[in-house]
């Protein structure tokens, strides 16, 4: 995570506190998503043929029942913390559900492979477009939902030939999966528009145990979001 | 008032699910009770006890457990300490509070910041029984059966409602405390705290509730 903790004031999570704090928060993510922009995207890669490598996989197969993560999330000087629930429901279908330590929900979030995401629930506080907005732009990354029908162009890194990406482009933006090895499961991920890293994320698991963490940042704004593993 | 619901989520959860368990009788006594209440809370100096809280999702088939050791001692010093799955320690003493996880620790004055003041009311409130006298922000209702009292706190205002129908306190018969919290979220979904291995004034170290 590039950020530490700074306010921790999930606490008990007083939705009360919480909402001034995301009101805020989403003010100046607002505008420094207008200000700023980001790196080069695609260096150090040579194309492959389509069909070298079989489609990558998400960390979060469909048929397994569910996924506890403790969640943290790092906005702007505001820190929340909590517990995200993970739950295929289908290829491609997922519901994320984030709350409170002590059980207090914040969100509950359903994903599709063709659609926008539906919002079962969001705390008052944080229904704001553009958090919701953001937030399952960086979901969707992760979960890979939107990959169902997709078929990747493939790159290779010329200075690493154990390294290559697949490259996927959905709604004006490229979605890479970088892969390692013959891993068909990713180690990381980047979000691209305009040529420029928005966003990127990196998996930490394995193929017996599933994903034991994964951590994303923003490039263009202070917003870091980390998933740990809790074994129930 | 959205504090004091999440300070009592700390405390324990049921839902329509737990319907089963509720004692229905309405109580006829209230004053009694509230009066018993409030000798009992003027008797007890310290409170230890276990808890274990289960999440009940629609979504998920089993429940999201975790378990903890909560300590009240005379006057404000609170910690509520999770254990597992996960490490996460809340502690309220003289006006300050501390929170401390894997990502670090960090302290805030109480009387700085008007969410951790209406924390600590509430916490206090739960435990001395003034959350009952609260008839500005729940419509209270209370019930009975043989080993518990059972109060059930709606919210009056609407905004409320859509994060939580109902908040439950089950009170032990035998010593008067808080066996069980539990609150029922809109959707149903609810969590439940039961308060187990409790014991009253027993000597709890003041390092207990310091910060370090």
């Amino acid at each position: 995570m590039r950020n530490s903790v700074s306010n921790s004031v999930t606490v008990l999570l007083s939705p009360a506190s919480m909402s001034f704090l995301l009101k805020s928060g989403c003010s100046a993510l607002l505008l420094l998503f207008l200000i700023t922009s980001c790196s080069v995207p695609f260096r150090n890669q040579k194309p492959l043929s389509p069909e070298t490598y079989e489609s990558p996989v998400s960390w979060f197969g469909a048929d397994t029942g569910h996924y506890l993560f403790k969640s943290a999330i790092d906005l702007m000087k505001n820190h929340f913390s909590g517990i995200t629930v993970v739950k295929p429901v289908g290829e491609g279908i997922f519901r994320i559900i984030m709350m409170t330590e002590t059980g207090l929900k914040i969100m509950d979030l359903e994903f599709f492979p063709d659609s926008l995401p539906k919002v079962h629930y969001i705390m008052e506080g944080m229904d704001r477009k553009i958090l919701i907005r953001t937030l399952t732009r960086d979901i969707s990354l992760i979960l890979m939902n939107q990959l169902k029908n997709e078929s990747p162009a493939w790159y290779i890194n010329s200075d690493d030939p154990t390294v290559r990406t697949a490259l996927y482009s959905i709604n004006k933006e490229q979605h890479q999966y970088i892969l390692k090895d013959d891993m068909r499961k990713p180690s990381g991920a980047k979000l691209a528009r305009k040529n420029k890293i928005k966003v990127e994320a990196e998996f930490f698991g394995n193929d017996q145990c599933g994903p034991d963490s994964v951590k994303l940042f923003h490039n263009n704004i202070d917003l870091s979001i980390r998933f740990i593993r809790i074994h129930e | 008032m959205f504090i004091r619901l999440i300070l009592l989520s700390l405390l324990n959860f049921t839902s329509p699910a737990v319907s089963a368990q509720n004692p229905d009788r309405p109580l006829k006594d209230v004053q009694s009770f509230k009066t018993k209440l409030e000798l009992m809370t003027g008797k007890v100096n310290t409170i230890e006890s276990d808890f274990v809280q289960e999440k009940n999702l629609s979504v998920l088939s089993n429940k999201i457990v975790s378990k903890g050791h909560f300590c009240y001692k005379k006057d404000n010093n609170i910690r509520w300490e999770y254990l597992q799955p996960y490490k996460y320690l809340i502690i309220i003493s003289n006006n300050k509070i501390f929170i401390k996880e894997d990502q670090g620790q960090k302290q805030y004055d109480i009387e700085s910041n008007r969410m951790f003041r209406e924390m600590n009311n509430f916490i206090s409130g739960c435990i001395q029984g003034d959350i009952l006298k609260n008839d500005k922000d729940f419509n209270t209702m209370y019930f009975e059966n043989e080993r518990n009292y059972f109060v059930t706190l709606v919210p009056k205002a609407e905004s409320m409602r859509k994060m939580l129908n109902e908040v439950q306190i089950w009170f032990d018969k035998t010593d008067l405390t808080v066996s069980r919290i539990t609150m029922v979220e809109a959707g149903g979904d609810y969590t439940k705290i039961d308060f187990v291995n409790k014991k009253l004034n027993t000597e709890i170290p003041v390092e207990k509730f310091s910060f370090k």
